[in-house]
């Protein structure tokens, strides 16, 4: 004999919305009564175009998928040989697909991620996502003595935490593999919006 | 084609709805340029700080999209007024 029984039947005379709290062990809740209160994820899956701020690259893949409010960027990039200059303005990479959360403080740091053989080491370097942006900003790698404190009391506007612009990957500490010709980067990055 | 838009304090995501090829278009540019220093930490150079230039819309659009839909074009520039990019100017520099 089967134990499934009807609610109804037991509750018989209660009206449904007087059932404020409580637990029916087992119970079977049927499929509509479970997506009225379910919230709906926003997801979205496609192509993003990640440029430089300054030089080029050539972009092999570059995808992007969201998850209520995460969103992951990857990208494949290959150097062209188109070198960014020998100065110290800021190198960034933009284009992100979707504006990041506004935290409604711009240094907040709202993602993170790595973009691997952009330094001048060929190393990997760190990447993040400042509030309320589209713009990735990368760490100088170990020739430009970047140093992240976590703990610094004074943030600056390039990222809170930072030490300072000169922890800030600029043209001239990109410009070893981004002068090359055919040489692979690669990028994964999380971020909220 | 259409794109689908959404408008943020600062910037507007566009996406093709054929695609899904996406991008965030910020206010305006900002650049930064920091001082040059040697391995000492020293300043050989005093960098210029922020850089603001307007964005070319024609050529940001055919850059990302590969072409340039007007209506787009001209909801892309109706948004970013000019009280909105110098907000973000502000926003950006942390003022």
């Amino acid at each position: 004999m089967s134990r499934a029984r009807n609610l109804s039947d037991l509750i018989n005379g209660i009206s449904a919305d007087k059932i404020t709290s409580g637990t029916f062990a087992d119970a079977r809740i049927s499929s509509s009564s479970v997506t009225q209160h379910a919230s709906s994820v926003t997801t979205a899956s496609g192509t993003w175009t990640p440029a430089a701020s300054s030089g080029s690259f050539g972009i092999h893949n570059a995808r992007y998928i969201r998850v209520g409010n995460l969103v992951h960027v990857s990208c494949w990039l290959t150097t062209n040989g188109s070198d960014p200059g020998v100065n110290s303005n800021k190198w960034t990479i933009t284009g992100l697909p979707i504006t990041s959360l506004n935290t409604g403080t711009s240094n907040h740091i709202v993602g993170w991620g790595s973009f691997h053989g952009a330094d001048d080491n060929n190393d990997m370097i760190m990447a993040w996502v400042q509030s309320n942006s589209t713009t990735i900003d990368f760490a100088g790698g170990k020739s430009a003595g970047a140093s992240m404190l976590p703990n610094s009391t004074s943030p600056t506007n390039f990222g809170q935490g930072l030490s300072g612009i000169n922890g800030i990957a600029n043209n001239y500490n990109v410009r070893g593999p981004m002068a090359n010709n055919n040489q692979w980067l690669a990028l994964g990055l999380s971020y909220y919006v | 084609m259409s794109y689908i838009t959404t408008k943020h304090q600062y910037s507007i995501d566009v996406m093709r709805t054929t695609d899904n090829h996406a991008c965030g278009f910020m206010a305006k540019k900002m650049d930064f340029e920091g001082d040059l220093i040697d391995s000492s930490g020293n300043v050989i150079k005093a960098g210029a700080g922020w850089i603001e230039s307007d964005y070319n819309w024609d050529t940001e659009l055919q850059r990302v999209f590969g072409e340039v839909n007007t209506d787009l074009k001209t909801e892309i520039e109706n948004h970013f007024t000019d009280s909105r990019k110098a907000a973000y100017a502000t926003y950006r520099k942390g003022e």
